[in-house]
């Protein structure tokens, strides 16, 4: 991160350099370290005192002024040129580099008298390689980043497989984790991880910060130091007592910085706890996307319940080193030996337990959903590669274009002697300035958009998002190595085929031949172009189709109510600590926030449907579930009063609860309507009793049967959930819901004001309207939707540019037929529908091809699109009218160019 | 265009009222003219220096090293003087544009409101 500053610098100002030294000799000898100097330095101001869009702008006007200096430069000490203006120098002497130079400004005269062209080339190089770069440095590190650690090659991530939930659950309990690393002897070593939220507090403010709880190795597995202090020692951190070790941010932040943390004792979960270290900037946890902000051992007392007493998954999935040499497989087969051992020993707890390794790349996802992640990883790659390939297709349409238009040119030059390397370092020096100039400005794109599109696109979490999707230097050198070698070929070839012509064939054949090839003969370019009017059609019609499976997502009912709601977060713990009651407490602050204006219902919840964490629970129902393992999963609630009017859930059977369900009366509860139907089929379940510890815990009678509602996605089957009084089980991590009469934003204000009036010590956090906090629901098919819009819509307009550049060409290449046609007394209606049918067969036949790859889109990328199973009529009816409009105004004004053609004049022109 | 010496681009005659105050190197006559036009007037470097070329070619300005840069880091850079023929041509210049904006406050072309009826 801290080299890649000046390395960008001296990336933009590279191409300036070049323009310096292109100009002629005298003048850079004498001004050039000054000019060159000058455009740095404003460059670098703008940069830090006007901000990238001024210092942008600058470097793409001071570049086009630099590059006139050629142009209009006429010196008094100019030597005389070696060759003349085409460079037709008798042969024989050797100058290598003024040649260079020479070839050089001769072909930015070239290119400056077919700007249109050239312009379109720089354009589409920069859309081809910049948004490729962008795109697909996201992708990469979403799904493809190997963990940025000394040995993160070879990392492997071991996901458990949960019988009870009948999948791989994405976690790990604390014991098996041990039990692993020890009985294991393919690994160096493993770490275990998992985020914590806490209250940070201490100096008269307090903050929830989030952070990670992990095994003592951790920092040594990665092999990172702290940059201030230490890190926890395996095996010695127990003795230590409470040490945290703080993240960068936190510490720049909150402590601004000061040395002096160490040893200091910040208050987290109300207790002290000693800074050992500090880790450096960039270190931001294991968690891809995630940021972390502090690192507590698991040997910590507050953790016991996590490592010794429950078997349960609470854990990510561990990451671990391979030895050298070791291959998955070996890995996979011993795991299995493992989970067989542990479902032995471990009837009960690892019943059904298997334990399966997977390379550490990207974000973790378990493995049922990372079939799903790397087959979106893999679409958005395939849409890359087909934008890239049209980006390809269009350079090579025009460079064939121009280089056929300039066949005459090159036989002239070859007939009087210029030998064909000559000629052939010519065209590779236009090429290369193209390929350079697109080159530059799509590093700029890629640069700046991607971390602008990637940000958008973000989850919108409570979590500190952070991800580096700035694109390094090997993404650029590979989409900018394509284009450039797609550039060389098509421009140099064709012309240098061309120069070997005899000098009569070609100044014959060049002004009739068609612009589409001969009569009856496809030609290279009509194939170019279809194919990619054929990839923008398909990716467009993707587009769409991820737009309505977007809508079909939204349009989901998730069985509550999503307007005019404002969650928030407090975290009670520090009246414990002050000996207040948190039940007086949230009775106090019910009433205030009663009392703001507008305000229609309030309720507490611990657990929100839809929130980044569930809280899953077994039910044990009485008479039904005898035997510890027989038990039914259920999404667990503690809420207050009020809460199913507040959040909109029906309650179609039963009564809610009240004001006497408190600590003293017999405990109540009311289940989901799924939940009462699985457990007791069509029995009245009202009355009903179930324990959620055991056959033989304490039980709770059902008094009431809530509508259902999605827990953790709109795609799921609810399990069913249990809801319990807040008064019978206390919690102090709770929500807030507040249901209003208008705009629910404008409430959080208030709501901080009441809450700080009653106790400065209890933070409110992630403060959400119920939009916001479903949005992370709806992320994935939204991003789809953004992505492959912003696909089709860089296909589309590259495809008009191709379009165009063939269209104009063959307006061109055709002049004399169009003349001799209007000589003849064709009208302009005949002359437009000759053009015309071209453009309409090319968009038939490309759309014909386009709707199929659009199919083939469909079906694989099913599993993504919720509820679109088939491409209407409409959306191709849309899509078809899009491409009609680009191509009208693709064609527009070749054809108006076409129009005012002068016969008299046009015919002599040949 | 044709004559130099009785008309100058903008940009030179930017250049040259940069000079009057004093000599200054090429980025600070680049700051200075952005400076005093309040952002109107921006010159890339590319045209500045052409016009640097131009005004000392025909005796406008002249140029030396800095003699308290010369010893640092920045030795390459030189420092842009006004001569009296550039004094006088900015003069002339200023003349000329000051006829110029006479001769068109006497049209109605300046009235605050429009007279045309």
């Amino acid at each position: 991160m801290k080299q890649r500053r000046p390395l960008l610098r001296r990336f933009f100002e590279w191409p300036h350099k070049v323009l310096v030294r292109l100009s002629p000799e005298w003048f850079r000898c004498a001004y050039g370290d000054e000019l060159h100097d000058c455009f740095s330095r404003r460059l670098d101001d703008l940069r830090r005192n006007r901000g990238l869009a001024a210092a942008t702008a600058f470097w793409i006007r001071g570049l086009a002024d630099t590059a006139r200096g050629p142009l209009v430069l006429r010196g008094p000490r100019r030597p005389s040129r070696p060759g003349g203006r085409n460079g037709l120098r008798p042969k024989g002497g050797k100058r290598p580099m003024k040649d260079f130079w020479f070839d050089l400004r001769f072909a930015l005269r070239v290119l400056s008298r077919t700007p249109i062209t050239s312009v379109v080339i720089v354009l589409t190089l920069t859309l081809g390689i910049g948004a490729n770069a962008a795109i697909f440095s996201g992708v990469r590190a979403f799904l493809l980043a190997t963990p940025p650690y000394q040995d993160g090659s070879r990392m492997v991530r071991i996901f458990a497989y949960d019988g009870e939930s009948g999948r791989y659950t994405g976690t790990m309990s604390y014991p098996n984790f041990e039990d692993i690393r020890q009985q294991s002897t393919v690994f160096q070593d493993m770490l275990l991880n998992q985020m914590e939220r806490t209250t940070l507090s201490g100096d008269g403010r307090s903050e929830v910060v989030y952070g990670e709880k992990v095994s003592d190795n951790y920092f040594e597995v990665l092999g990172i130091e702290a940059e201030l202090g230490r890190t926890f020692r395996p095996g010695t951190s127990s003795g230590d007592g409470p040490a945290v070790v703080l993240g960068h941010r936190l510490w720049r932040d909150r402590y601004a910085a000061d040395p002096a943390i160490l040893g200091r004792s910040v208050r987290m979960w109300s207790q002290p706890h000693s800074v050992i270290g500090v880790m450096p900037e960039g270190f931001v946890g294991t968690e891809v996307g995630l940021a972390m902000d502090f690192w507590l051992p698991t040997s910590l007392p507050r953790f016991d319940h996590y490592r010794r007493i429950r078997r349960a998954d609470s854990f990510d999935p561990p990451l671990a080193v391979l030895k050298p040499g070791v291959e998955l497989e070996q890995v996979q087969a011993e795991l299995e030996v493992i989970a067989a051992r542990l479902r032995e020993e471990h009837p009960l707890a690892c019943k059904d337990l298997e334990l399966r390794a997977a390379y550490a790349r990207g974000m973790h996802f378990d493995p049922s959903q990372a079939r799903l992640a790397s087959l979106a990883g893999a679409l958005a790659m395939s849409l890359v590669g087909l934008v890239l390939l049209i980006a390809c297709a269009n350079i090579a349409g025009l460079l064939l274009a121009r280089a056929e238009s300039r066949r005459r040119e090159m036989s002239i030059r070859a007939s009087l002697g210029a030998g064909r390397l000559r000629l052939a370092r010519q065209l590779l020096t236009e090429n290369l300035i193209l390929s350079l100039a697109g080159g530059g400005l799509a590093a700029l794109l890629a640069y700046f958009g991607s971390e602008a599109l990637w940000l958008s696109l973000a989850p919108k979490i409570q979590y500190r998002f952070a991800l580096n999707v700035a694109p390094d230097g090997q993404v650029l050198l590979f989409t900018f190595l394509v284009t450039l070698a797609a550039t060389l070929v098509y421009g140099t070839v064709p012309a240098l085929r061309a120069s070997r012509n005899d000098l009569a064939g070609s100044l014959k054949t060049t002004a009739s031949e068609s612009a589409f090839g001969r009569p009856g003969r496809i030609s290279l370019r009509s194939v170019l172009v279809t194919g990619q009017i054929a990839v923008s059609f398909a990716l467009l019609t993707a587009s769409v189709l991820f737009g309505r499976s977007l809508i079909n997502v939204r349009s989901v009912d998730p069985g509550f109510e999503t307007e005019g709601m404002l969650l928030a977060s407090v975290d009670l713990s520090p009246l414990d600590v002050q000996g207040r009651d948190g039940s007086e407490f949230r009775r106090q602050l019910r009433h205030r926030i009663e009392a703001i204006p507008g305000v229609r219902s309030f309720s507490y919840s611990l657990n929100l449907p839809l929130d980044d964490e569930g809280l899953g629970r077994s039910v044990w129902a009485e008479g039904v579930h005898t035997r510890p393992e027989d038990r039914v999963q259920a999404e667990f609630y503690a809420v207050d009063l009020g809460y199913f009017q507040t959040m909109g859930v029906e309650l179609p059977r039963g009564r809610d609860f009240r004001e006497s369900d408190d600590g003293e009366a017999a405990p109540v509860a009311i289940v989901s309507r799924r939940l009462a139907a699985r457990i007791w089929d069509q029995a009245e379940p009202i009355g009903k009793r179930f324990s959620l510890r055991g056959p033989e815990g304490p039980m709770l009678q059902v008094v009431g049967i809530a509508s259902d509602v999605f827990h953790h996605s709109l795609s799921e089957w609810p399990l069913g959930a249990v809801y319990l009084p807040l008064a019978q089980s206390p919690a102090s991590e709770l929500s807030l819901l507040v249901k209003t009469d208008n705009d629910p934003a404008s409430y959080a204000q208030p709501l901080r004001r009441e809450l700080r009036a009653l106790d400065a010590d209890v933070p409110l956090h992630n403060v959400r309207t119920v939009g916001s906090h479903m949005s992370r629901t709806y992320w994935l098919p939204e991003m789809g939707a953004v992505l492959s819009a912003a696909f089709g819509l860089t296909a589309v307009l590259l495809a008009a540019l191709g379009l165009y550049g063939v269209i104009a060409y063959s307006v061109s290449k055709r002049t004399r037929e169009i003349a001799l046609r209007v000589a003849l007394g064709a009208r302009n209606r005949q002359v437009t529908g000759l053009l015309a049918r071209r453009c309409l067969g090319l968009l038939a036949v490309g759309g014909l091809l386009g709707l199929a790859g659009a199919y083939a889109i469909m079906l694989s990328a099913r599993s993504l699109l919720h509820g679109v199973e088939s491409i209407d009529v409409a959306t191709v009816g849309i899509i078809a009218s899009v491409f009609a409009a680009v191509t009208l105004l693709a064609c527009l004004s070749p054809v108006r160019r076409a129009l005012r053609i002068d016969p008299s004049r046009a015919l002599r022109f040949e | 265009m044709k004559d130099p010496s009785s008309r100058i681009t903008p940009a030179a005659f930017q250049i040259l009222l940069s000079l009057a105050d004093g000599e200054r190197h090429g980025y600070a006559i680049m700051q200075e003219v952005e400076q005093r036009t309040r952002g109107e007037v921006l010159l890339a470097p590319g045209t500045l220096y052409r016009s640097l070329h131009r005004l000392l070619e025909e005796g406008l300005v002249e140029s030396h090293h800095s003699a308290e840069e010369a010893s640092s880091a920045d030795s390459r850079r030189r420092v842009y003087r006004i001569t009296q023929e550039g004094v006088a041509t900015a003069r002339q210049e200023t003349q000329r544009l000051q006829r110029l904006l006479a001769s068109a406050a006497a049209t109605s072309l300046l009235d605050p409101v429009g007279t045309d009826g």
